[in-house]
């Protein structure tokens, strides 16, 4: 079977707009989130969000949109997208740059990663600048390949937050097994008062800047990004795509197994399908949403499968948990880590919060990584892992 | 090779099983009551049932007409059982729903019990936690229904082995209209013992 090769990638997030950006941030240990007083992150915040319920009381991590307005138009970004599709079409414009791909090509595949893509069209007033059906993700998706020529149908995921892990995965199975040379998977989503209010009823917001696996964390912080992984079968890059997989915990639908029951057999696939076994995994990049379940879940799943001394990171600290954006941007970030041979940082993490032994990298550190694995984990009780491999990694 | 063993399709007030209509109710009820109905004369005693948003009650009792004589976790592993889905509207039924209850300030009253069906794939967590199926979920959202991309999903899963049985199809709930259409895929021929290609999904859905 062929290898899927990652050739480029974008992330925007409220660290920034370029990869440069939100890595400099990331390794010198600088977050992004906002916080009333004081303010960590400088972006003001966005007209929309200024009439948010208590929002001096909430800690996010959103996007300057004033800068991103300006590269809307450098980018020549036509006003007939949404605010949503306007920040997707950035971000693949910030990944193919140097690929070379023909995005208009029958054979590039575009796949979709979101969990609420244009819902602030609900609003009447917004609505009326766009056609109806543009609150649909599959119009999104469809307006989104068209405007780089692309005739395909687009593929949307939508699975809560490992959306990004699994159209990542599904994308590079689609490339071993079909006529498809390149995949385009884009992965976003914007805060709105949909989502902020949905999370705040469920009281799993942090007021702080989130502490991932501390044992002062008190929830997550909501934050917005997309992010864009170019996967390619046909031009080979140093980052390969090895295997994947989803697995169910059939517990609950917004909590996670006690037992990290799903999180345990996705890993378990994930390392079957790439041959290779937990000892051979140098860097994982968690969930990590800092939520007392989630954090707990992801400690024990990690103890079951012997990975209690492998370096992880989780990067919730530095731009929040951004849904359908996170495993996408999280990959990105992850692959930059292992071309430079650097473990991340975790932004928030001081005292150790979780039952079992983990191997949390407070500091920016050189080392050789040879295979990264990507974990998340959902509502609906889904748990997803992706493996990467460096060319000339040991084995 | 790989097979469909049984498919159910619940269609506007219709419940289809194998070919054979099973139910159909014609008094122009809305779906919530029908969805009661169903619920009755599945004679299941679910108290969660009730708390579903109209996805989630669709996909739950074609899930349980689907494995109404089966038994599947008897017969594989809980992590070898998959859920393949797909649909067009995602969640959106529910998200307005959700929306009504926060776009006027002074009637304001967010609920995270109705905050959480406005994930498409809340679902797959329903009909997982019912049957305790552990295995591979994903959930697509496309215009139309696209038998060719949940087929290759499937085949994928059931070829490399990880997967040795799978609930596939489309659940789509509208206004007054309902389409649930549920599948199942596995690599012994039982039951209809049809041969599970893109042709014969596509003959099922709009039979």
């Amino acid at each position: 079977m062929c290898s899927v090769y990652l050739i480029g990638e974008s992330i925007i997030s409220a660290l920034g707009t370029s990869m440069d950006q939100n890595m400099q941030h990331i390794t010198a240990l600088e977050g992004g989130i906002w916080t009333d007083s004081p303010s960590t992150n400088g972006n003001p915040i966005p007209q929309h969000l200024q009439s948010a319920p208590s929002l001096n009381q909430l800690a996010l991590g959103f996007i300057n949109w004033q800068a991103v307005e300006k590269e809307f138009i450098t980018n020549t970004i036509p006003d007939t997208y949404t605010r949503f599709e306007k920040l997707l079409l950035l971000a693949i414009n910030k990944a193919i740059v140097n690929t070379g791909i023909d995005t208009g090509s029958s054979k590039t595949l575009f796949i979709l990663s979101t969990t609420k893509g244009n819902i602030e069209l609900l609003n009447e007033e917004l609505a009326k600048q766009y056609p109806n059906e543009r609150i649909q993700l599959w119009s999104s998706a469809q307006e989104i390949s068209r405007f780089y020529g692309n005739n395909n149908t687009a593929i949307v995921i939508s699975n809560a937050c490992v959306s990004g892990v699994m159209a990542t995965t599904e994308a590079a199975n689609i490339l071993r097994n079909s006529n498809y040379n390149h995949a385009i998977v884009i992965g976003g989503d914007i805060i709105t008062n949909f989502v902020l209010s949905g999370f705040l009823s469920f009281q799993s917001l942090s007021n702080k800047a989130c502490k991932p696996y501390d044992s002062e964390r008190n929830g997550l912080n909501l934050g917005e990004a997309a992010g864009c992984l170019i996967l390619s079968k046909d031009i080979e890059s140093d980052i390969e795509i090895l295997g994947g997989a989803s697995h169910n915990d059939a517990n609950h639908i917004s909590g996670p197994s006690r037992t990290a029951e799903g999180m345990y057999y996705a890993v378990n696939d994930a390392l079957k399908y790439s041959k290779i076994g937990a000892n051979d995994i140098d860097i994982v990049s968690t969930h990590g949403t800092a939520t007392a379940y989630n954090d707990e879940m992801e400690a024990i799943g990690l103890s079951r499968l012997g990975m209690q001394k492998t370096p992880i990171h989780s990067l919730k600290g530095y731009w929040g948990h951004t849904l359908g954006a996170a495993g996408i941007i999280e990959i990105a970030a992850l692959s930059w880590a292992m071309k430079h041979n650097t473990l991340l940082p975790t932004l928030g993490y001081k005292n150790h919060g979780v039952s079992k032994e983990l191997n949390i990298q407070q500091e920016a550190e050189t080392k050789e990584i040879s295979y990264a694995l990507k974990v998340a984990s959902g509502f609906s009780g889904i748990n997803s892992a992706l493996i990467l491999k460096k060319k000339g990694g040991k084995k | 090779m790989s097979f469909i063993s049984s498919y159910i399709h619940i269609k506007d007030k219709e419940v289809w099983k194998d070919n054979t209509l099973i139910y159909s109710n014609t008094e122009g009820i809305s779906n919530n009551k029908f969805y009661k109905l169903l619920y009755k004369q599945l004679a299941i005693k679910y108290m969660k049932f009730y708390k579903m948003d109209e996805l989630s009650k669709l996909g739950l009792l074609a899930s349980e007409y689907l494995l109404e004589d089966r038994t599947l976790t008897s017969e594989f592993k809980a992590e070898d059982i998959g859920i393949v889905l797909m649909n067009r509207q995602a969640s959106l039924i529910t998200d307005i729903k959700y929306y009504d209850t926060i776009k006027d300030a002074t009637n304001y009253y967010p609920s995270p019990s109705v905050f959480v069906y406005t994930l498409a794939n809340i679902v797959m967590g329903e009909i997982a936690i019912k049957n305790n199926f552990k295995g591979e979920n994903i959930f697509y959202v496309q215009e139309h229904f696209n038998a060719e991309l949940i087929h290759n999903h499937t085949e994928r899963l059931l070829q490399r082995g990880s997967q040795q049985a799978l609930l596939c199809g489309w659940l789509e709930v509208e206004e007054d209209k309902i389409d649930g259409f549920l599948y199942l895929v596995e690599n012994s021929a039982i039951g209809l013992k049809l041969k599970h290609s893109i042709e014969n999904i596509n003959i099922l859905k709009n039979q």
